[in-house]
């Protein structure tokens, strides 16, 4: 085998960290070693825009869903093959802003979250398109899991009150970002913030409330906080 | 008057011994400052046996942290230029660097090992990849081999 191939994994994961995300995915078919290497690399970072483009498939095409279903195999591949060897998944970036209609693929999600909190996820951010029509409810697992240091959620996803009178509620928590979160409650927030006794920062951009009083779906109603609202967490 | 400057000695894979300025060696690598810290390391009588690295490396291991010690003052361009020259090495002569500066735990000189990796792998074909890294026997079965290059195009 060649020297490089040869290297500790540790070493070559921190040569795969260093690489954008494309190239360090090309390294898993340069050789069987570096195939494991990869296969054995904590962080997964998936963009569905790596997949595919608003414009070059249309919602609904055949095609569309062939993609979407190579996107699906590869994070379910990733994860497992990170599980199944026992080994934690760090870093688990999930960005599929254009994805507009996450119907087909909101029951992966959960798997996927599922998944990498059980492996002791340290970083999670979401990032899903948000029309203000269709949210993704974050899981009761996310706010369970012990590992979690930094949760990024950036669009589409929304954070129920129900969830929060959990009792386990962001114990290791150290950095949360929340942007174009929807709340179902106006007191989610202040509950939340109360909840998270180990966070240093924590920054919210514009989130919306849910408006009981608006007939009909989900509104932008309600409260809007203004981006760059960051707060400081007092112990 | 000032003392005269104390050195440390270091010893390669070869036995070879090499007498290094200790400050140079502390600035840069994290094993050695802890044991001169620790006081494992006897002015007197230690060497550091330094089994993996054999004296080729380790010289250029000790230009590397003696020059970055001697002209951290130079301006940016010049430190990149040297070191842009440093590392105009074969890729066996990186691995070397790579596993010597791992082990002796010299951070800014990883850090620079990495960044040329980087750059062998960044933007390039598989079959040019696999030409750098010298990397003749992939392992793939023939057909393992068929499916990537049919799955993923765009990196061949």
């Amino acid at each position: 085998m060649d020297r490089f191939s040869a290297l500790p994994k540790i070493i070559l994961h921190d040569i795969l960290v260093r690489l954008p995300v494309k190239d360090a995915a090309k390294t898993s078919v340069l050789s069987k070693a570096w195939n494991d290497t990869w296969f054995s690399f904590p962080n997964l970072s998936v963009c569905s825009e790596d997949f595919f483009s608003e414009d070059d498939v249309p919602a609904g095409n055949r095609q569309r869903f062939r993609k979407l279903d190579i996107l699906i195999n590869y994070v379910t591949k990733r994860l497992l093959r990170l599980r199944d060897q026992g080994l934690a998944i760090k870093k688990f970036k999930l960005d599929l802003q254009n994805l507009d209609d996450l119907t087909h693929v909101s029951h992966h999600v959960d798997q996927w979250i599922q998944m990498a909190c059980e492996s002791g996820v340290q970083v999670l951010e979401l990032y899903l398109n948000d029309d203000c029509v269709r949210w993704y409810e974050l899981p009761l697992c996310v706010i369970e899991a012990k590992s979690l240091i930094e949760l990024e959620l950036l669009g589409g996803i929304k954070i129920d009150q129900e969830l929060l009178k959990h009792s386990m509620k962001f114990s290791s928590v150290k950095m949360l970002f929340l942007s174009r979160v929807l709340f179902t409650h106006e007191s989610a927030i202040e509950y939340l913030i109360s909840h998270c006794p180990l966070t240093e920062r924590f920054i919210m951009g514009v989130c919306y409330i849910y408006n009981h009083l608006s007939s009909g779906q989900d509104r932008k109603g309600g409260i809007i906080i203004p981006t760059g609202f960051t707060k400081a967490q007092e112990s | 008057m000032g003392s005269p400057v104390k050195k440390i000695m270091l010893c390669s894979s070869e036995k070879e011994i090499f007498s290094v300025e200790e400050q140079v060696m502390v600035q840069h690598s994290v094993i050695i400052n802890n044991m001169i810290e620790d006081g494992s390391y006897n002015h007197e009588e230690s060497k550091i046996p330094l089994d993996c690295v054999d004296s080729k490396t380790l010289k250029k291991v000790i230009d590397y942290c003696t020059h970055h010690t001697h002209h951290h003052n130079d301006n940016q361009e010049d430190l990149e230029a040297w070191d842009a020259q440093f590392l105009n090495v074969d890729s066996n002569g990186l691995y070397d660097l790579l596993m010597a500066a791992n082990y002796l735990e010299i951070r800014n000189l990883l850090d620079l090992i990495y960044g040329t990796i980087k750059n062998m792998i960044k933007g390039k074909k598989i079959d040019e990849i696999r030409r750098i890294f010298n990397i003749k026997d992939h392992g793939f079965t023939p057909e393992e081999e068929e499916q990537n290059r049919k799955e993923y195009p765009h990196f061949y």
